[in-house]
């Protein structure tokens, strides 16, 4: 997917992207891929820059965090990313990949025709390479309290839900914090600091809809705010670049829909 | 200068305002009411189409035509104010700049349903 803008079109000029070194390692096999990376480290002091590498679609596995490992184990081990469990449930390898936030580790190289481009999560802060700093983010998802609360001393044994209450949780318990959505959020963009995102009024709603919890009052209560939850225009940027699938947007309609029901 | 504040004194900011549901609410009431005025609307001007003057004031004093011109003023008049407000506090930053915008949106929303009124009611009782 290719922007019809520029670059670096409405960059400052320190993030005005460069053209990085070319690692030419090909072999002129026809099985050979050229990735498009986004570098950049605070220390050096110079701007971002994109490095082109080459890779052995042959020797190489069917991901783009495969092919990202094997940059970092065979041709530079500079290059800097996070990644842990390489099967899309830890979240780690968020990235932007051919012009879509998703996870390294579940995006087949062979679905992206020509170059692979890849670059950090969208709007976060770049700590380094394709490192982004999701601090703020996290803040967020603290603010709402992602935890069971309950005034009602427990049972001895666990706290029962229907079958029918259980599958009010299906489609919003599978986030995995990967911030692909947030990310991608133009409302975020503009209003980050202070509009939560979709990421976290998911977990949001993940916890209002629990018939297990008895601080729903208090959770629209933190929400209720133009900008924390608001500032949500239905643009459905998050649920097309959720790579679980879920859909952030409808979370967000439904806790609207809670405080309007709660008004009359 | 630098900020030292933790992640959590920025996430929490000032808290929740505790509203905007109001407006939210307001804004789909008015999309809806819209689509029905805006049907009372075409009617009046489709009924209008190739009179003279004296027919076009006549059908504008009819106090149905007044009430649906008056309603879609009033509804849409709402229903701009809070879409502006949203665009607003979605690009503007600068605390006194989005102040002053603020104001003069609804001064604006005001002026353009007043006077917009004031036509109406102007052509309804005085031709």
């Amino acid at each position: 997917m290719r922007s019809f803008l520029p670059l670096n079109f409405g960059a400052d000029t320190v993030s005005r992207i460069a053209k990085g070194k070319i690692w030419d390692t090909s072999t002129g096999d026809k099985a050979t891929r050229v990735l498009e990376v986004y570098r950049y480290d605070p220390e050096s002091g110079r701007g971002p820059r994109l490095d082109v590498y080459h890779i052995d679609r042959k020797s190489c596995g069917p991901m783009v965090l495969d092919a990202l490992v094997k940059i970092k184990n065979e041709i530079d081990p500079t290059l800097t990313f996070r990644r842990s469990c390489r099967e899309g449930v830890c979240g780690s390898c968020s990235m932007s990949i051919d012009g879509r936030n998703w996870l390294a580790c579940t995006q087949p190289i062979d679905d992206i025709r020509g170059t692979i481009r890849v670059f950090p999560l969208n709007h976060f802060l770049v700590m380094k390479d394709l490192v982004v700093d999701q601090s703020h983010v996290i803040a967020q998802h603290r603010l709402i309290q992602p935890w069971l609360k309950s005034e009602t001393p427990g049972p001895e044994r666990e706290r029962l839900q229907s079958p029918e209450d259980r599958a009010k949780l299906d489609g919003f318990y599978e986030c995995i914090l990967c911030f692909s959505c947030t990310g991608g959020c133009p409302s975020y963009w503009w209003n980050g600091e202070r509009y939560l995102g979709p990421a976290v009024l998911l977990q949001a709603y993940r916890w209002l809809v629990d018939s297990r919890d008895e601080a729903k009052g208090e959770r629209l209560d933190t929400l209720e705010d133009p900008f924390r939850l608001y500032r949500c225009h239905t643009i459905m940027n998050c649920t097309k670049t959720c790579p679980k699938g879920l859909e952030p947007a409808k979370a967000i309609a439904r806790i609207k829909a809670m405080l309007v029901e709660r008004q009359h | 200068m630098r900020d030292f504040r933790t992640s959590t004194a920025l996430a929490r900011g000032l808290g929740a305002a505790g509203n905007g549901t109001r407006d939210f609410w307001h804004q789909r009431v008015t999309s809806v009411l819209g689509v029905l005025l805006i049907a009372g609307v075409l009617i009046v001007i489709s009924t209008s189409v190739g009179a003279d003057y004296d027919e076009v004031t006549n059908l504008l004093s009819n106090p149905l035509a007044v009430i649906v011109l008056l309603l879609a003023l009033l509804n849409f008049c709402i229903h701009m104010r809070i879409g502006m407000q949203v665009v607003i506090e979605d690009y503007v930053h600068g605390p006194v700049t989005k102040a002053l915008l603020l104001i003069a949106n609804t001064g604006f929303s005001a002026v353009i349903g007043v006077a917009g009124a004031a036509a109406v009611l102007k052509i309804a009782f005085a031709g």
